[in-house]
């Protein structure tokens, strides 16, 4: 009791503010923080992280398969009202998952922002990691605003670390703009980043991926010199970037052969992290994903939250190998109803039934079922086929079709397709980007980059009138851009609706 | 009264003539103001515990004395002091609650009643029923004017919800609740039996002495204390059953079947496996009978009393078992309490230590869009089996193309989750009567709660979509300490006509947490310890600090007890704020004027005993934030795979931005009243008018999503104002022996946000289904977190009014068919989506209300309580799935009615497919009305005749029934209307929550 009485009055005189002053035991301040290469480091760590991160990161599983339910080749399960909406082409500025992108996407940029900001304070780094990290961040930022660009066309450009409550109110930059930030920070990354990265670092952004995505982001400007320049620098320099083809397409998925020659960058998972798949908790969670529950069927326990199409499966039965068998492709997209179909070890007519049609791109579908949820599958976010296919676009688009036709048909001859090389260098202008649509359609189905595709060869209203998928009725132009998300519109007095939202 | 007059009367004498001692017999008979004899009144000889009772007759009879002085007390009425001077004395005991000068405790002391200025509500322990309540949240609800309580679900255990006076703020509308003047979180785990009363300060002039911590109201509790005199025990038991009042009307698989293949056949698609040919066909599995259960319930309580006029004691143990009437789930409760106090000159030191431990073990949330037991009961398919034996684990499951619902009976029984709770309250003090009236008060208190919870989920597989192929175990404990040390001095005294109260005080207090969070998976079977685990560790854990320190002091002022005034002042400083916004001034001012003391009034004193008028302001603040917000914090494990072979790369990155100048938040009220009783309090009546405005809201205000923060920072945004009104109503009544009285209270808020940030700014509330988008928001002009729905406007009952539905010759509902809904295109777009929300009403109800009624004839007494309120929404989650034929889940009977079956329906067609979305969670559809009318408890009891329960030794022997919420009249179609939402923006949401039940319960009530 005395000693309680004497701590009591103790309290009296000390000063207020040092009892009142109390400090986070749990984390440590941006004050503290930022000042060891080793916290810059992990400063990067923490963007790639945005890729991954629940809600909606570009490639968690809303993200991934809000990219394929709006195109022909796939729709939504009504479950989940808000991907539904997307689907049927009703979405609105309050739909969410659409703003949860548009979230992850500037919470990656503002993690980007840090690690940019917070560089030149930390000491004891000696120029070249410092320089390395610079442009790795560099590089994801671009990645972020690339898909801003794409997915919303028009929103806010924020490159500074905003540290003033009067600077949360970006007004609004026209896509151009997006573009030139994104070309001027890929280009600031390919003149950084390494060639090649160390095993420990596999999936860390190389040079030869900010020089596709580069590429990447002129071709979707039209810019196809430009954009066939940046291309070529890969392909025609086999080696110093030594891509290739696998051989075999289906080898691609089968979890054996992650971040392999073909793959220039690819979004890793794992089962490290912690055991919690579902939680907001980041120091348990899994750093896998859901996406093979998700599209897996019922009848395996799967929660097929995305469902291919027969639109689909027909393109890809459209054209046969040279020995009259299905595309190796096709085979390794879907599964269907085609003699000695084994899916999930099962005999598929008799477990799914002989009409229905599932996916078997990045499903583990040679076990029994997709276990407790969480699989290890990487997602390629850039392919070396791509790099080709893109490349032979930016020729074709310049009236060079014969350039593009070697491209193609390296494309084609994975695939086991009839050589028609021949044929393909005398072709027009228009017969080759038809024969290269066709082929990004079923090289990269699932892989979510159709929807982008259709938009830059304005075919998009017109492929999905004549699906005649559900909700096919309800596309309108304003459909091929997500609306700016009402939350940003209500708490940002500058932003504006986009146009074609008005 | 001429009684008393004459015992006063020659008190005078004897003590002016100074007789000396000389023991004799001394008899007499104790009688109530309605002259009917008390029997068992306690008779004592102060200073002694030389001591008799009265028995049948109020008869008496002791050796005593002329300058002894006899004690008479007896629970429920003042206490009676008289000198032993005559051989024959009658003596009229007075019923305590009737009293004016009864002492009401305020914060930091007590005052007499007729002295109060602000607004409080109280109640006694005999108005608690506690006998048939473990809860006493639910013990108080809808019994004090202006506190409104409702269920947090019906879990055993789970407890209540408070709010006083609406709600005005957005983080935290907890009342603050002391029990013997130290702070616990919740009243949950108190056993209601240990209650002496229970004040609440609801305007800001009785609360405002509590500062920063009482924008809510504040609530005190007072345990029993010890009186003087023999050792008193009392021991309760009792036992009870408990069932679900109501259980929802869903398709047995026959009928299933029919509604399900009807839905698939108006989309043209193929009818389901599973209703073409269930495993369970006819009558299906009844899920809800798989999971409900008639549980008992038992409750035991000890306490034992007594002392010397030096020292009083007061002791208790209590033991409550509830089992849930949901199986497998349950919850117990062992409390021991001791109370204190020791006088020694002028020394006085007491102590309240309370010791509780606590089990529950709830019912575990599922995997899947079923999401506890209470959903997939509800969600599951009457045509699914519920065991099978050939599955890991032993149990049936959903497979094929429906929805991915868990067996819920599988979830009961598979995994095993517990939490317990141990506390400790010690509160000390220590006070020094320094000099005539002037007081220091020392008093130094701390809780002490530690949680632990364990969840084990062995290997299983449950139908074809649930599976768990190691066994997993997590485990989960958590410390919180609060430490509070006061000081004050009071200052008390009369000067003729003037009395004074002064009080100053200092108070510092800490709440510190720390938590340790611990899984596994891989354990052998049989094992359940995390050493025995091998794989995917995930181990987390956090501390978190706060301090507060205040400076107090408060005057009370009173004129002949006619004009009193009372001013209160405090100054709080927060660690949860910043250096430059630490420091917070709250104060109030009150006033009362008793009309009944005026001379000019004498002519109807003897009819109306109390007329008093109040009025009061002042301001409060709120500081519930969470710590540590106006610093800019830096994430751990935002971590990301890398390398050959992968491994984890560790990221770490500022989240979110701090919030930057952050203030209190403080809340002004004002509040008018008036106080008026009849015939010496035979009739009571309160009324209170208020305006509250809470102001600095602190929130967390939506920023722009573009700068990227992972959370909104909270900042001072927005205003909020609640005004209502407060009634009571007590009549005391006899006839004959025939005693009953009654009470009544209602109250009504409007409760609206005045501001919110920005004009357009707004905050999404929660959803009523698994991946529901909201359906409350919080926008100014409208009460807080209102319904936004899209109405709907009836069934397209022919093609012509589908088409009559169009805007500029475009149809709105371009997908609609007959017997579709029709919705009503609020932003006229020529479209429907969710841009037509619009205000649907809210959570609040206009107003509530409780009535009380008791009665004791003889040995035989009766009370009935009656609560309810009226106008309040619900927004029924449930019927999400079982109203709309979408996803192949089970549904409610009213599908069998649809337009499908029958034209005249007004429930729209089956279509799985449901081209014009029926079914979007955002419309009017599943919003019902909330009011309700509900026999929350009541109560027969009969007391066995004195003469044979003396002979036993016994003082009093009373065994009684009762039942809890035997009926309710509510037009609400879920389980419940009392509904339990876990957060603020989801009250009124009803999704999924434990339902509450209906109990009856045999006691038996012994006094020694």
């Amino acid at each position: 009791m005395k000693k309680i009485l004497f701590a009591s009055t103790l309290l009296l005189l000390v000063s207020c503010a040092d009892f009142l002053n109390l400090e986070n035991p749990n984390k440590q301040t941006s004050q503290s923080f930022w000042h060891t290469p080793e916290q810059l480091e992990s400063g990067v760590a923490s963007i790639y992280n945005a890729l991954t991160e629940e809600p909606a990161g570009y490639w968690e599983i809303q993200a991934q398969q809000m990219k394929e339910c709006r195109t022909e080749n796939f729709s939504s399960r009504n479950d989940v009202q808000a991907r539904f909406a997307v689907s049927t082409f009703r979405n609105t500025p309050s739909t969410t998952i659409s703003d949860q992108i548009f979230r992850s996407l500037y919470v990656g940029i503002f993690r980007a922002n840090q690690v940019i900001h917070y560089a030149d304070q930390v000491k004891n780094i000696d120029e070249q990691t410092k320089n390395d990290l610079l442009a790795e961040a560099k590089f994801l930022r671009a990645l972020n605003y690339f898909h801003v660009a794409i997915e919303f066309g028009e929103a806010p450009l924020v490159t500074k670390l905003i540290s003033d409550k009067a600077d949360y109110f970006t007004s609004k930059s026209t896509q151009a703009e997006i573009w030139s930030q994104v070309v001027l920070d890929l280009e600031a990354a390919k003149k950084d980043l390494p060639i090649e990265r160390p095993s420990k670092q596999t999936g860390r952004a190389t040079r030869g991926a900010a020089i596709a995505y580069l590429g990447k982001a002129y071709l979707y400007q039209g810019l196809f010199e430009k954009a066939e320049s940046e291309f070529k620098t890969i392909v025609d320099n086999q080696a110093s970037y030594p891509y290739g083809l696998l051989e075999d397409y289906a080898s691609l998925f089968d979890g054996k052969n992650e971040n392999s020659k073909e793959s220039v960058f690819e979004i890793q998972f794992s089962l490290y992290g912690g055991p919690d798949i579902w939680t907001s908790n980041q120091s348990k969670r899994t750093r896998a994903t859901t996406m093979a529950q998700e599209c897996a069927p019922g009848e395996v326990g799967g929660w097929f939250e995305l469902i291919a199409t027969p639109v689909l499966l027909q393109a890809l039965l459209k054209e046969k190998t040279k020995d009259d068998a299905f595309d190796p492709r096709a085979l390794a997209t879907l599964a269907w109803n085609y003699p000695d179909c084994k899916y999930y070890t099962y005999d598929f007519a008799e477990k799914f039934g002989e009409n229905a049609i599932w996916i078997r791109k990045n499903q583990n579908w040679w076990n029994k079922d997709e276990g407790d949820w969480k699989s290890t599958l990487n997602e390629y976010a850039m392919r070396y086929a791509d790099v080709l296919l893109m490349l032979a676009e930016s020729y074709t688009m310049q009236n060079k079709v014969s350039l593009a036709a070697p491209l193609v048909q390296r494309i084609r001859e994975r695939a086991k397709l009839k050589d028609i090389a021949d044929a393909m260098n005398g072709w027009s202008q228009e017969q080759m980007m038809i024969e290269i649509m066709h082929q990004r359609n079923v090289e990269f189905a699932r892989e979510g980059l159709h929807f982008y595709d259709l938009r830059r060869w304005n075919t998009l209203e017109q492929v999905i009138k004549d699906s005649k998928v559900e909700g096919y009725n309800n596309y309108a132009p304003r459909y091929q851009y997500f609306p700016i998300p009402e939350q940003e519109l209500n708490n940002n007095v500058n932003m504006t609706q986009n146009d074609a939202w008005n | 009264m001429k009684h008393k007059l004459l015992a006063t009367l020659s008190l005078f004498l004897f003590i002016a003539l100074g007789i000396h001692a000389q023991v004799r017999k001394v008899e007499g008979t104790v009688i109530d103001v309605n002259k009917e004899p008390i029997i068992g009144v306690s008779v004592r000889i102060e200073g002694t515990t030389k001591g008799t009772v009265s028995d049948l007759d109020g008869r008496f009879s002791i050796d005593a004395s002329e300058q002894d002085v006899l004690l008479f007390t007896y629970l429920g009425y003042i206490e009676q002091k008289q000198k032993a001077n005559k051989t024959l004395l009658a003596i009229t005991l007075q019923e305590d609650s009737q009293t004016l000068d009864e002492l009401v405790v305020i914060g930091y002391g007590t005052i007499r009643k007729r002295d109060l200025t602000g607004a409080v509500g109280g109640l006694k322990s005999n108005q608690l029923d506690q006998q048939s309540n473990g809860n006493l949240g639910a013990a108080m609800q809808g019994k004090i004017a202006g506190v409104t309580i409702e269920s947090a679900g019906g879990a055993p255990g789970s407890g209540s919800r408070i709010q006083i006076r609406g709600a005005g703020s957005l983080n935290n509308n907890n009342p603050l609740i002391l029990v013997d003047d130290i702070a616990v979180a919740s009243i949950n785990n108190i056993n209601p039996n240990d209650i002496e009363s229970i004040q609440v300060l609801k305007d800001a002039s009785a609360a405002s002495i509590y500062g920063s911590r009482a924008a809510n109201g504040v609530i005190l509790i007072s345990t029993k204390s010890g009186k003087s005199g023999e050792m008193k025990m009392s021991f309760d038991a009792f036992f009870g059953v408990s069932e679900v009042a109501k259980k929802l009307d869903l398709l047995t698989a026959s009928q299933w079947s029919k509604v399900s293949n009807a839905a698939h056949d108006a989309a043209g698609k193929a009818h389901l496996a599973i209703a073409e040919n269930p495993d369970v066909p006819g009558l299906g599995t009844n899920w809800q009978n798989e999971i409900f259960r008639t549980a008992p319930k038992q409750i035991y309580s000890l306490v034992l009393s007594g002392g010397s006029d030096n020292l009083k004691y007061n002791m208790s143990m209590g033991y409550y078992k509830e089992d849930g009437v949901i199986k497998e789930t349950g919850y117990d409760r062992l409390n021991i309490r001791l109370k204190t106090d020791y006088t020694k000159g002028i020394l006085k030191i007491g102590e309240t230590v309370m010791l509780t431990k606590e089990n529950r073990k709830d019912m575990p949330g599922v995997g899947g869009q079923g999401g506890n037991v209470i959903g997939a009961s509800s969600m599951m398919l009457p045509g699914f089996r519920v065991y099978d034996e050939t599955a890991i684990g032993g149990f049936a499951g959903a497979y094929g193309p429906v929805m991915d619902v868990f067996n819920p009976v599988a979830a009961l029984n598979l995994f095993d989750s517990e939490n317990d709770y141990y506390q400790a309250l010690i509160n000390t003090y220590g006070e020094l009567s320094i000099w005539d009236g002037l007081k220091y008060k020392l008093n130094v208190g701390l809780t002490l709660t530690q949680h632990k919870g364990y969840e084990y989920t062995p290997v299983y597989e449950v139908g074809s979509i649930f599976k768990n192929d190691k066994n997993t175990l997590s485990e989960y404990t958590d410390l919180s300490q609060y430490y509070q040390i006061e000081n004050t001095l009071s200052y008390a005294k009369d000067f003729g006509n003037h009395s004074v109260n002064l009080l100053a005080g200092q108070t510092v207090y800490q709440n510190k947490y720390r938590s340790t969070n611990a899984s596994i998976k891989g354990m052998p079977d049989g094992i359940y310890v995390l050493d025995a685990g091998t794989e995917q560790l995930g181990v987390s854990g956090n501390e978190s600090y706060n301090r507060l320190l205040s400076f107090l002091g408060r005057a009370i002022y009173s004129y002949q007890s006619k004009y009193l005034l009372t001013a209160t002042f405090r100054r709080d400083g927060s660690s949860r704020f910043s250096p430059e916004n630490r420091w917070g001034n709250f104060s109030s001012i009150s006033g009362a004027w008793n009309i009944n003391n005026e001379k000019f009034f004498a002519k109807y004193a003897s009819k109306v005993s109390e007329l008093k008028l109040r009025a009061s302001h002042g301001v409060l603040g709120n500081q519930e934030i969470g710590d540590y917000q106006f610093l800019g914090l830096v994430a751990t494990s935002l971590s990301y795979t890398v390398g050959t072979p992968s491994q984890l790369w560790i990221g770490n990155s500022q989240t979110e931005y701090p919030a930057v100048g952050l203030k209190w938040e403080s809340t002004s009220t004002s509040n008018i009243g008036v106080d008026f009783g009849l015939w010496n309090g035979k009739v009571n009546f309160v009324m209170d008018y208020f305006e509250k405005t809470t102001s600095d809201l602190l929130l967390r205000v939506p920023i722009p999503l573009s700068v990227g923060a992972a959370s909104d920072p909270y900042s001072n945004a927005g205003k909020v104002s609640n005004k209502g009104y407060e009634m009571s109503l007590t009549y005391n009544g006899a006839y004959r022996d025939f005693r009953f009285s009654l009470t009544g209270n209602i109250s009504g808020i409007k409760n609206e946000v005045i501001e919110l940030s920005t004009g357009t700014q707004q905050m999404a509330g929660s959803g009523g289904s698994h991946h529901g988008t909201a359906v409350t928001y919080t926008k100014a002009g409208y009460p807080i977190y209102s319904y936004f729905l899209v109405k709907t406007d009836g069934l397209f009952r022919s093609q012509e009014e589908i088409d009559k539905h169009q805007l500029n010759g475009k149809p709105i509902q371009p997908n609609a068919q007959v017997g579709d809904i029709r919705y009503a295109d609020f932003n006229n777009d020529g479209q429907i989506n969710g841009e037509d929300r619009q205000f649907c009403g809210s959570a609040f109800p206009d107003f509530e209300y409780g009535i009380r009624l008791q009665g004791e004839w003889r040995n035989v007494d009766c009370s009935v309580f009656f609560q309810g309120t009226q106008g309040s929404k619900i927004y029924n989650g449930t019927k999400n799935y079982t109203e709309t034929v979408r996803v192949n889940t089970n549904y409610s009977k009213a599908t069998l009615d649809s337009y499908t079956f029958n034209p005249n329906s007004d429930f729209p067609r089956l279509d799985i497919d449901d081209p014009n979305d029926n079914g979007a969670d955002y419309s009017d559809r599943f919003l019902e009305s909330g009011s309700y009318f509900r026999c929350k408890s009541i109560q027969l009891g009969y007391s066995l005749p004195k003469r044979w329960t003396h002979k036993a030794l016994i003082e009093k022997c009373r065994i009684f029934v009762s039942s809890d919420n035997l009926f309710t009249v509510t037009n609400y179609s879920g389980y419940n209307p009392d509904v339990a939402g876990n957060g603020f923006g989801s009250r009124g949401i009803d999704f999924r929550s434990y339902p509450l039940s209906r109990s009856y319960q045999l006691g038996l009530q012994l006094n020694f």
